[in-house]
């Protein structure tokens, strides 16, 4: 009889068989798969072809390489192959020889055939490139039969395929040593990058999925063409499992590499420094189960350097964009995070984060985010809503819009929608056409002012917006209620347009009605356009202006037509300020034409300055003074 | 009852370890295949049972498959599809969740979208819109071309659908249309009027003429005004960026339409780029031509770039040619143009020529980018050692701020040899020189700057010290003010504290402790 307390001798093994007995479950959500139908097109094939000789082969083939494209093509052509090489695979090469087919179809039986019958068919191949064509091919038929090939043409390059991180599960040791081999014999010179980094990389991955911390050790001794890449596989791998350990470890690594002052010895094994990318897939993955943890990890200095903080605000982007498309985090929450973290995060990714949503949770999202405090991210936040909204459902989104009583939230709300169309040209005028008439030229002008100031003529022109067609936005201007925003707008315009159609631009300027907007756009066409004509035809440019009746208008444009003289005749240029009306541009345009006269001609300069001296207020005497240099 | 609580915990422990079993280590790790794996199958039997189980009706099943290894990367497309007929979502997200290089995704995701596009257009559209903004181009151009394609002679997508998929990104118009023709142009004509038709019809326009000018161009020519303006621009664009690569026919094309047919705003937009297709035959034309026909910025672009081209061929005519252009942007335009290409061959003469022929103004621009600046780059890198000669003379002309700042920073990617060469200078003439050494250095590297000025006594001076404090004091002040407390006593030190007064000052608040002890 058996003593009870030798059957707890039965725990270990009944726990170590309860383990071994478990059922497989699949990887991450996807479920389980099912038992498939087996393909029936594939059984019909492989019957019809079992007892297939030479000659019915021939002719399958023939029939097959005719209807390209078909469906099961490549299945038919495997099939082909597969029973031709069983048969007489020699004669199937010839066949191929004179009857010039395509390159895979030889490919495919001798890939079969190198199956059947490895040193048969690594005989009949005398091309070394046929040779790593067939070897990757064997990766994915079996791995036992390519290793048997790999190991003498030691190619192809490792790629993404599952297949090689199963060949390296085996073979790892042994791919290890060729690749090393490989490197030994390599011409790379040091410090360049070596493709053979690839098998590397393959060997970092198994490495790090069992010791994470060993396998940065073991790649950080690597030769240098190789160490980096195979470094960053082993994080990238470790990310994985543990993105917060692994950004940790990359901070400190990458503050390892950071050059200390006064050490400008040449190092022998330079530091490695892990590149941007890895930090943000590691941010991306985290971001997707814990985005409050990976935004804080942003934050933390170390694994980015500022340039490649684009990488994260990108990585950022994207988790958000997904996490609110899926419904894991509702859009004041994402906003909450966001914007009260880091302002600047919110900044950059507001925009482009809430297209995945569906228009229903777009319209709820803009009432919930109104009611937030005001400030820049609320602006860039509702505006990304409003525009993704407007391009779902634009009618509930025109309505809401409209409606807002507040002023610049309403605008922020369109400037989103305007975004949209921002780098298509074309569409700019159309979008805007669709604002009400209240704010439409704000929304221009407000958007356009992020980008810079346009300064015509100039080598660097300082805007670096969107691409205009003045022509087409100019209609949408007609007519709209008289505010500071239009001014800019018609300037905007006049200015870009004024560039390239002079004669066009002035016309139009001519023919708006609000006197405001018109002198506005009447400096900034000129500024554009004169430079133009001073060289081509001067006299005609004068003549333009000096057909205008005297007035603010007149006086407006003639301060460029100053600015664009002086340049070839400061003495003519000071003519035209001083037959300038108002008195504030007056003292400007003088001051425009002093400036260049008294380093040209100082004397005329000083005579002219002396004649009217006396008659200007003190503080306009003293600037045009300060031209000689003096007080 | 002492047989009973070792065989309950046994079978306790049994179905434990059975729950914990089975789960995989990580999602993307495989497990290495068994000897017992390997098919004993041979030839055709062996091929027909891999290929009988790529049957992939589900997402699980593609999973399997790809997990395999079996699964060649040109045959994916086709497993996706499959998948994508029973799953498509399931099939977007199983690619979305996939490590791969953005191309491989990007083509991934098309098929997906195509055959998901085919059952539910809507829905395919709301999932694309969170994909980014190079992938949306991408698969939308498929869509388009994927519509374009279709059998029944028509596009079979609504007005709504075609302005969402038109509005995801920018389309890659020669990507999108592969197959430009008459049957194509008729099928794009038979859409409902609408922005989005038009807008098809100029790319698809564009791209044609730009393949076949000769098949296209009645067609283009019957097009509406709106519409033949804006392909012609968009294909006259392509056109002459395309030196050489496209059909010789498409560029005399788009140079005949520009001169006859474009309307003022695409022949000023593309004016520069114009003329300078023209110099290659004809410089003193394309220089006629511009002059007559552009305006302020084209004007001095295109000037710019045909004495750019006239100078590999005659220097002195093209020196000549700016001498006699009146002051203005286009002469400074080309000025900088013509001594940016001088510059790396003859350095001194380069910017001798320069400084007399551009307006003052242009050469006191001290901005970052500067025509000045550009061309002291460009001398610092190419001929450092002219740089320095050109110092050797004491009556040579000053450089302008912006000139000198480029060239040493440049210069400065050799240190020591440039720190030894400023010893070998007066004192009283280098000093302007040692300052834009430590010029942007200071905010790059400030802790670098401090070393390299600690060692260099025989260099140091009272602005190059303050310069130091106050640069490094922007990103570090306890570290500026600290370096500053070891400086020796004496004007040095004075004029560092005085810098790191006036940064604190300007910072607001108070000033920090360790500097309060600093001050008098």
């Amino acid at each position: 009889m058996v003593k009870p307390a030798y059957l707890w001798l039965l725990l270990p093994l009944a726990a170590w068989s309860g383990y071994k007995t478990a059922p497989p479950r699949a990887a991450g959500s996807v479920p389980a798969a099912a038992a498939e139908a087996p393909d029936p097109q594939v059984l019909a094939m492989a019957a019809e072809l079992a007892k297939a000789q030479p000659a019915d082969l021939e002719k399958q083939l023939r029939e097959l390489l005719a209807q390209a494209e078909s469906p099961g093509w490549m299945n038919r052509l495997k099939l082909i192959c597969a029973r031709w090489a069983e048969t007489d695979p020699a004669g199937a090469l010839a066949w191929c020889e004179a009857n010039k087919t395509p390159t895979v179809v030889r490919l495919r039986i001798l890939t079969e055939w190198a199956l059947l019958d490895s040193d048969a068919a690594w005989a009949a191949v005398t091309n070394d490139e046929e040779r790593v064509s067939i070897t990757r091919m064997l990766l994915n038929e079996d791995r036992e039969t390519f290793m048997v090939w790999f190991r003498q043409v030691r190619k192809p390059l490792p790629d993404l395929d599952p297949a090689w991180a199963l060949l390296a599960e085996r073979h790892g040791k042994e791919l290890e040593e060729i690749a090393t081999a490989l490197l030994g014999e390599s011409q790379d010179p040091p410090g360049s990058f070596s493709s053979l980094a690839l098998y590397f990389r393959l060997a970092a991955q198994a490495r790090a999925d069992r010791d994470p911390a060993a396998a940065i050790a073991w790649a950080m001794g690597l030769d240098e063409r190789v160490a980096r890449v195979t470094v960053e596989a082993a994080f990238r791998q470790w990310g994985k499992k543990d993105p917060v350990a692994a950004w940790k470890e990359i901070a400190k690594v990458n503050a390892a590499a950071a050059p200390e002052a006064g050490d400008e010895a040449p190092k022998e094994k330079p530091p490695i420094r892990i590149s941007g990318s890895v930090g943000s897939e590691i941010l991306e993955r985290l971001a997707k189960d814990d985005p409050a943890a990976a935004i804080e990890l942003l934050r933390e200095p170390g694994a980015f350097t500022r340039g490649e903080g684009l990488n994260g605000i990108s990585a950022m982007e994207t988790a958000f964009r997904d996490l609110l498309a899926e419904g894991k985090v509702k859009p004041l929450e994402a906003y909450e995070m966001i914007a009260f973290s880091d302002p600047t995060l919110g900044l950059n990714i507001f925009p482009d984060i809430w297209r995945g949503l569906p228009a229903e949770k777009l319209a709820e999202a803009a009432k919930a985010l109104v009611a937030q405090p005001a400030g820049d991210p609320l602006s860039m936040a509702i505006s990304g809503v409003a525009g993704a909204w407007m391009a779902k459902d634009p009618v509930a989104a025109a309505a809401f819009i409209a409606a807002f009583p507040d002023e610049n939230l309403r605008r922020s709300m369109y400037s989103g929608s305007f975004d949209a169309s921002g780098s298509d040209p074309a569409r700019q005028a159309e979008v805007l056409a669709a604002i009400p008439a209240q704010d439409r030229a704000a929304v221009f002008a407000i958007y356009l002012s992020r980008f810079g100031e346009l300064r015509p003529g100039e080598q660097s022109p300082g805007y670096a917006g969107p691409e205009l067609k003045p022509e087409l936005l100019a209609p949408v201007f007609r007519d709209l209620p008289a505010s500071e925003y239009l001014d800019q707008s018609v300037k905007i315009t006049a200015m870009n347009w004024g560039q390239q159609d002079p004669t066009a631009a002035l016309a139009w300027v001519d023919s708006l009605s609000d006197p405001a907007a018109r002198k506005a756009a009447y400096g900034a066409a000129y500024g554009a356009a004169f430079e133009g004509w001073t060289f081509k035809n001067p006299n005609a440019a004068a003549a333009w202006l000096a057909d205008k009746k005297d007035g603010p208008e007149r006086d407006a444009a003639a301060l460029p037509v100053v600015r664009s003289l002086v340049r070839t005749d400061a003495e003519v240029a000071w003519e035209w300020a001083e037959s300038i009306g108002d008195t504030g541009i007056r003292q400007e345009a003088r001051l425009a034409a002093m400036k260049v006269w008294a380093l040209r001609d100082r004397e005329a300069a000083q005579a002219a300055y002396k004649r009217i001296s006396g008659k200007l207020p003190a503080a306009d005497a003293a600037k045009l003074s300060a031209c000689f240099g003096g007080s | 009852m002492k047989f009973l609580l070792p065989l309950l915990a046994s079978l306790a422990a049994f179905f434990t370890a059975r729950h914990f079993g089975g789960i995989p280590e990580s999602a993307l790790t495989v497990a290495p295949p068994a000897a017992a794996e390997r098919s004993e199958l041979r030839g055709l039997a062996r091929q027909k049972d891999r290929l009988v189980q790529r049957n992939c009706t589900s997402v699980a099943a593609l999973e399997k498959l790809y997990r395999s290894g079996t699964l060649p990367d040109f045959e994916l497309q086709a497993a996706l599809r499959q998948a994508a007929a029973h799953d498509p979502e399931g099939t977007w997200d199983w690619v979305d969740a996939r490590q791969m290089s953005p191309f491989q995704r990007a083509d991934l995701l098309r098929a997906v979208a195509g055959t998901w596009f085919k059952t539910d257009p809507d829905a395919v559209l709301a999932r694309l819109a969170t994909a980014g903004y190079w992938e949306r181009g991408q698969i939308a151009g498929s869509l388009i071309g994927q519509l374009m394609a279709g059998p029944d002679g028509k596009i079979a997508a609504t007005s709504a659908q075609l302005d969402r998929i038109l509005d995801l990104a920018y389309i890659d118009a020669p990507n999108t249309f592969q197959n430009c023709s008459a049957e194509g142009a008729a099928k794009l004509l038979a859409l409902p009027a609408g922005s989005s038709r038009d807008r098809l019809l100029e790319m698809f326009a564009a791209v044609w003429l730009q393949r076949d000018p000769a098949a296209s161009s009645a067609w283009f020519q019957q097009l509406p005004a709106g519409i033949r303006n804006e392909a012609g621009a968009q294909f006259a664009e392509r056109a002459l960026a395309s030196r050489g690569e496209g059909p010789s026919a498409a560029r005399s094309f788009a140079i005949g339409w520009l001169l006859k047919d474009a309307p003022a705003v695409a022949r000023a937009r593309l004016g520069a780029t114009l003329a300078d297709t023209m110099a290659e035959t004809d410089p003193a034309a394309a220089l006629k031509w511009a002059n007559e026909n552009l305006s302020a910025r084209p004007l001095a672009e295109a000037t710019g770039k045909v004495i750019a081209r006239i100078l590999a061929s005659d220097p002195e005519g093209a020196r000549q040619m700016v001498a006699s252009l009146p002051p203005g942007n286009s002469r400074n335009s080309a000025a900088n143009g013509l001594a940016g290409a001088w510059i790396t061959k003859e350095p001194a003469a380069a910017v001798a020529w320069w400084l007399q022929n551009i307006a003052e103004e242009v050469s006191r621009d001290t901005n970052y980018g500067s025509p000045a600046y550009q061309l002291g780059s460009k001398w610092g890198k190419s001929d450092p050692q002219s740089f320095r000669d050109y110092f050797a003379d004491p009556a040579a002309t000053k450089l302008p701020d912006a000139m000198i700042r480029s060239a040493m920073k440049e210069m400065m990617a050799n240190r020591e040899a440039t720190f030894d060469w400023l010893a070998t200078l007066p004192a009283e003439g280098r000093g302007p020189l040692i300052k834009a050494a430590y010029h942007e250095w200071v905010y790059t590297a400030p802790v670098e700057a401090a070393a390299a000025f600690d060692s260099r006594p025989e260099l140091a001076n009272g602005d190059v010290a303050q310069q130091v404090a106050t640069g490094w004091y922007r990103s570090d002040p306890r570290a500026a003010v600290g370096w500053v407390s070891k400086l020796p006593w004496g004007g040095v030190r004075e004029s560092a504290i005085a810098g790191l007064k006036k940064m604190a000052e300007r910072k607001g608040g108070s000033a920090p402790e360790d500097l309060k002890k600093l001050l008098p």
